[in-house]
């Protein structure tokens, strides 16, 4: 099943990686490249670590932390993007907000906090979603176990997305030619979405069983994924992270 | 998953209880388009804490279609689970929630799931309040307000807001709202669902879809 959602035209989420071997993806953006379960791990710490009280300089500390990671991993401006968002949050929620007001502190406060609560988990995230592709992401979950009959939905879900720009656009494209009056516009932009996206399943599936996807089998796939020291090491330090903030309560 | 293989011309889920691939891509397909709809309401939740606390019903209330649509063509048991999964999932793993969100999503799914196997998966009435159930779910997304209230205040309270904000907060993190979020998510689902009947009566029976 690893790559059939390619095969339908609707689900063609081309991923285009470098293929510089014949077997196996070699996966090198910085100095350091993570397993895909790594990343998750460091997740998992960050949303453990996301409602526990912490001092301002902690909190700094593990945002300068995983932006450290994120550009050991090659991606530089995320980690500088993050940096820079993270700084105008604590800039509106400290000194914009409070002395300001107005309206937009009543509405945003709130989600603003809720962002810098889960900021963490927001960084981890998005080195997850740029680090991997679908077809990464679902080999390192199978690796952890997930049985099938939630990866094959899982895959089919994310590489849905895509096909469900083009078709939405394409919908627009059609409404736009003919004047549709307002009140009718949400009808007529479901009613052929759902049409298509029925259709779209209907294919899938027959390709799909054509390429086995009922084979109870054990799937390959091509990406090389082996836990490395550097991985143990991120974990280690996450593990440790969450450790100290739960004993220390934060309080530096 | 069974070996044989399954291909059939007819729109009806394929036969046996177990779920199979086709079973599988159509939830793919239909979660992928609850969850757009679901990330546009989230998005609009945001912009203000009452719009916030009111997304699940607002979910609810325009989701219904692609869930009916599923809940039509896979009447099997499991396929809310895995619908419900999925959405936590990627919730979770681009980091937009806490682990609140998988929690109330696994016990929403679950009771939903029971109600569909009591109904027998066919009937209307068993799918429709299988899918007021499933709203709950959602309601992990603003759950942390009361959960994590304490933690909420102190940190409002160290940024600087003036005591009539957190005052003004506190009146919305009461018990009287928390169960206002939920009757509404629920009642919003029925509705919603009325909303995908009306629909499914009017294209989607003449198209020979369901």
């Amino acid at each position: 099943m690893r790559s059939k959602g390619a095969s339908a035209s609707a689900a063609g989420a081309a991923e285009a990686e470098p293929r510089e071997r014949v077997l196996g993806n070699v996966h090198k953006r910085g100095p350091i490249s993570l397993d895909p379960r790594t990343v998750m791990g460091v997740l998992f710490a960050a949303s453990l670590v996301a409602f526990m009280p912490k001092g301002l300089y902690v909190e700094l500390a593990l945002v300068l932390a995983v932006a450290l990671l994120q550009a050991l991993c090659g991606h530089w401006r995320m980690a500088l993007a993050f940096g820079g968002f993270y700084m105008a949050l604590w800039a509106a929620l400290n000194v914009l907000f409070p002395h300001v007001g107005g309206v937009a502190a009543t509405m945003f406060t709130i989600g603003f906090t809720f962002s810098r609560k889960i900021f963490l988990c927001l960084m981890a995230g998005a080195l997850l979603v740029g680090e991997c592709s679908v077809h990464r992401l679902t080999a390192a979950l199978q690796r952890l176990r997930v049985p099938q009959v939630v990866l094959v939905p899982l895959t089919v879900t994310m590489r849905y997305f895509p096909t469900f720009k083009d078709e939405a656009s394409h919908i627009r494209d059609a409404m736009r030619l003919r004047d549709i009056p307002l009140s009718e516009r949400v009808e007529c932009f479901i009613v052929p979405l759902i049409m298509s996206a029925t259709n779209t399943a209907d294919e899938l599936s027959r390709a799909a069983t054509c390429r086995g996807i009922e084979n109870p089998a054990l799937s390959t796939d091509t990406e090389r994924l082996r836990i490395q020291a550097v991985d143990w090491a991120v974990l280690a330090l996450a593990a440790l992270a969450v450790v100290a903030v739960a004993l220390t309560g934060g309080a530096l | 998953m069974a070996t044989q293989v399954a291909v059939k011309a007819s729109p009806r889920s394929s036969e046996g209880k177990v779920l199979k691939g086709r079973d599988l891509i159509n939830i793919g397909i239909f979660t992928a388009i609850y969850f757009i709809i679901q990330f546009v309401f989230m998005l609009c939740g945001g912009i203000h804490p009452a719009l916030w606390v009111f997304m699940p019903a607002l979910d609810a209330l325009f989701a219904g279609i692609p869930f009916m649509l599923m809940c039509a063509k896979v009447q099997k048991p499991g396929a809310i689970v895995i619908m419900g999964l999925i959405v936590a999932l990627i919730y979770y793993v681009t980091g937009m929630f806490t682990p609140l969100i998988l929690v109330m999503m696994a016990g929403a799914c679950i009771m939903a799931e029971v109600i569909r196997a009591v109904f027998r998966y066919t009937s209307f009435v068993g799918n429709a309040v299988a899918y007021a159930v499933f709203g709950f779910g959602m309601c992990g997304s603003p759950l942390p307000l009361w959960v994590f209230h304490d933690s909420f205040v102190a940190q409002i309270a160290e940024q600087g807001m003036g005591a009539g904000y957190l005052a003004s907060l506190n009146s919305l993190a009461t018990t009287p709202t928390l169960i206002a979020m939920f009757a509404a998510t629920f009642v919003a689902g029925l509705a919603g669902v009325y909303i995908a009947r009306g629909l499914f009566k009017k294209h989607f029976v003449k198209a020979g879809l369901v």
